[in-house]
C-alpha cells in the first residue's frame, strides 16, 4: 500500500506553494458547483422545471434547518452553512469516483474548514452583539470559567476537523485494504457505506457549525433575557415591598 | 498524516471563494425567484382576498336589497290585502243591498201574484157561483115566479130613490124629448106577460112619471125570470139575470 493512495500528494508547486491533489479536487468541485449554479440560475423562472425544483428544494431545506436553530439571523448564516453542506457532500462523495480521492480525507482541508467555522462563530457573534458584549459571555457566569471557555472553543474546533478527517480517511483506507486483500468488487459494500457515511458526516459537520454559530448568537441573547427578567422581578419585588410598607403605615 | 500549510491556506481561500460563488450564482438567484413566486402568490392571494371581500360586499348588498324587497313586498301585500278586504266588504255590502232589494221586490211581486191569484180565484168562484145560481134559477124559473117579481116591482116602484125618480121625470118631462122616444119604453120579460100585468106596469109607470106613456112589451128568455124596462137611456132591472150580473159585478168591484 503506497502512502499516496491514502494521503494527499503534491502534484505541482507554484513558487513556495505546494498544490496537492486535494486542492485540485477542490477546484474541480468548485468548478462543477460554479457551472451548475450558473446553468441553474440561467434557467430560473416562476414556473419551475425539475432541475429548478431540486435546487429550490435544497435551498428551502437548508433555510428551514437554519431557521429552526436561529430564526432571527438565518439569512446571514444560510450562504455559509449551505456552502459547507453542499461542498462536503460532493467532497465526501468524490472518493467514489475512480481515480479520485475525497478531499476531506486530508486533515489540511478539514482543519481549514474547522478554522473557518471557528472564525465564523466569533464573526457572527461579534456582528450581532458587538465585540465587547460578545466577549463578555466568556466571563459569565464567572470569570473563573474563562480558561474552560477557551479550551472548549479550541477542542471543539479540533474535534470538528479530526472527526471528518478520521471518518473519511478510515473509509478510504478500509476500502483500499479490502481491495488489496479481497480483490476486485470486494470493497463494494464498503463503498455503499461510504455513501451513507459521506452524507452523514457532511450533515454532522454543517449542523455542528450551525449549532456553534447559533450558540454564539443566542447565548448572548439568553443572557440578556435572563438579565431583563431578573431586573423586572427585582423591580416588582421592590414595588411590592413599598406597597406593603405603605399599607402598614 | 501531516498538515500541509499551503493546502490549509489554499482550502480556506477555496472555500471562501466557493461561498461567494454559491451565494451569487446559486443562492441569491434561487431565493430571488422563490421570493418572486411568493410575492406573486401573495399578490394572487391579496387579489383573491380583495375579490372575496368585494364579493362579500356585493353579497351583503344583495342580501340587504333582498331584505328591503322582502319588506316592500310584505308592505305591498298588506296594502293589497287591506284593499282587497275593503273592496270585498264594499262589494258584499252592495251585494247584500241588491239582494235585499231583489228580495223585497220578489216579495212584493209574490204578494201581488198571490193577491192576483186570489182575486182571480174569487172572481172565478163568483162566476162559478153565478153560473151555478143561474142554472139553478133557470130550472126553478116559471111564469109564476115572474108574476111574483112583477108584483114585487110594482110594489117597489113608488119607493125608488128620489134621484132615480127625478131622473125618470126629467126624461119624460123634457121638451126636447121626442114623442117617439116617449113611446120607446121597452118592457122585456122572460115569459109572456098577462094582460093584467101589462096594464098594471103601464099604469104604474105612468103614475111614476106623471104622464101617460106607451109601453112595448117583448120577450127575452135570457132574463130567466122578471122584467127589464128601458126608459131611453135609463133601465129598470127586475129580473134574475140582471140581478146575477149585478151581483157578479159588485163582487168583482169589491175584489
Amino acid at each position: 500500500m503506497q502512502e499516496s493512495e491514502v494521503f494527499s500528494t503534491v502534484l505541482f508547486t507554484i513558487g513556495p506553494v505546494e498544490v496537492t491533489d486535494t486542492v485540485v479536487t477542490t477546484w474541480g468541485i468548485m468548478a462543477v458547483l460554479a457551472l451548475a449554479g450558473w446553468l441553474i440560475s440561467r434557467q430560473l423562472q416562476t414556473q419551475p422545471k425539475k432541475i429548478q425544483v431540486m435546487a429550490e428544494g435544497i435551498v428551502t431545506a437548508v433555510e428551514e434547518n437554519i431557521e429552526a436553530a436561529m430564526p432571527q439571523y438565518s439569512k446571514a448564516v444560510v450562504p455559509f452553512i449551505m456552502a459547507l453542506w453542499i461542498f462536503l457532500v460532493l467532497a465526501n462523495l468524490a472518493g467514489l469516483i475512480p481515480g479520485l480521492h475525497s478531499p476531506t480525507r486530508d486533515l489540511s482541508l478539514t482543519a481549514g474548514l474547522a478554522l473557518l467555522v471557528f472564525l465564523s462563530v466569533h464573526w457572527f457573534g461579534i456582528r450581532t452583539q458587538g465585540l465587547k458584549r460578545y466577549l463578555q459571555h466568556y466571563l459569565t457566569p464567572s470569570p473563573i470559567l474563562l480558561p474552560f471557555h477557551i479550551i472548549s472553543e479550541i477542542t471543539r474546533t479540533v474535534a470538528l476537523a479530526v472527526r471528518l478527517f478520521g471518518n473519511m480517511m478510515s473509509l478510504e483506507m478500509v476500502a483500499l485494504l479490502l481491495l488489496m486483500v479481497g480483490g476486485f468488487l470486494v470493497p463494494v459494500p464498503i463503498l455503499m457505506l461510504h455513501i451513507v457515511e459521506a452524507l452523514v458526516q457532511a450533515y454532522i459537520f454543517g449542523m455542528l457549525a450551525l449549532i456553534y454559530i447559533a450558540g454564539a448568537i443566542q447565548s448572548q441573547q439568553l443572557r440578556q433575557e435572563v438579565n431583563q427578567e431578573q431586573k423586572q422581578s427585582k423591580t416588582q419585588a421592590e414595588q411590592k415591598t413599598r406597597e406593603d410598607i405603605h399599607n402598614e403605615e | 498524516m501531516e498538515l500541509s500549510w499551503s493546502t490549509f491556506l489554499l482550502e480556506i481561500i477555496n472555500f471562501l471563494i466557493l461561498v461567494w460563488i454559491l451565494k451569487h450564482f446559486f443562492y441569491a438567484p434561487v431565493v430571488s425567484v422563490i421570493e418572486r413566486r411568493r410575492k406573486g402568490i401573495e399578490d394572487s392571494l391579496a387579489q383573491a382576498d380583495a375579490m372575496r371581500s368585494e364579493a362579500k360586499q356585493v353579497e351583503d348588498q344583495y342580501k340587504a336589497r333582498l331584505s328591503q324587497w322582502e319588506t316592500e313586498k310584505k308592505q305591498a301585500r298588506e296594502a293589497l290585502d287591506k284593499e282587497i278586504n275593503d273592496e270585498r266588504a264594499r262589494l258584499m255590502e252592495a251585494l247584500q243591498s241588491a239582494v235585499d232589494k231583489e228580495r223585497e221586490k220578489a216579495k212584493v211581486l209574490e204578494t201581488r201574484r198571490v193577491s192576483e191569484l186570489q182575486r182571480k180565484n174569487e172572481q172565478q168562484a163568483m162566476n162559478n157561483a153565478a153560473q151555478f145560481t143561474s142554472k139553478l134559477l133557470g130550472r126553478l124559473a116559471s111564469p109564476e115566479m115572474e108574476n111574483k117579481i112583477c108584483e114585487l116591482l110594482l110594489e117597489e116602484l113608488p119607493r125608488l130613490p128620489p134621484e132615480r125618480l127625478e131622473a125618470l121625470g126629467n126624461v119624460f118631462s123634457s121638451d126636447e124629448t121626442p114623442i117617439a122616444a116617449q113611446a120607446a119604453v121597452k118592457v122585456s120579460s122572460a115569459y109572456d106577460l098577462t094582460e093584467q100585468c101589462c096594464n098594471s106596469i103601464k099604469t104604474a109607470l105612468s103614475d111614476l112619471v106623471g104622464k101617460p106613456i106607451e109601453c112595448k112589451f117583448a120577450r127575452d128568455p135570457q132574463l130567466i125570470a122578471g122584467l127589464r124596462i128601458n126608459f131611453g137611456p135609463l133601465v129598470l132591472r127586475a129580473n134574475l139575470h140582471d140581478e146575477l150580473q149585478l151581483f157578479i159585478e159588485s163582487a168583482n168591484e169589491s175584489a
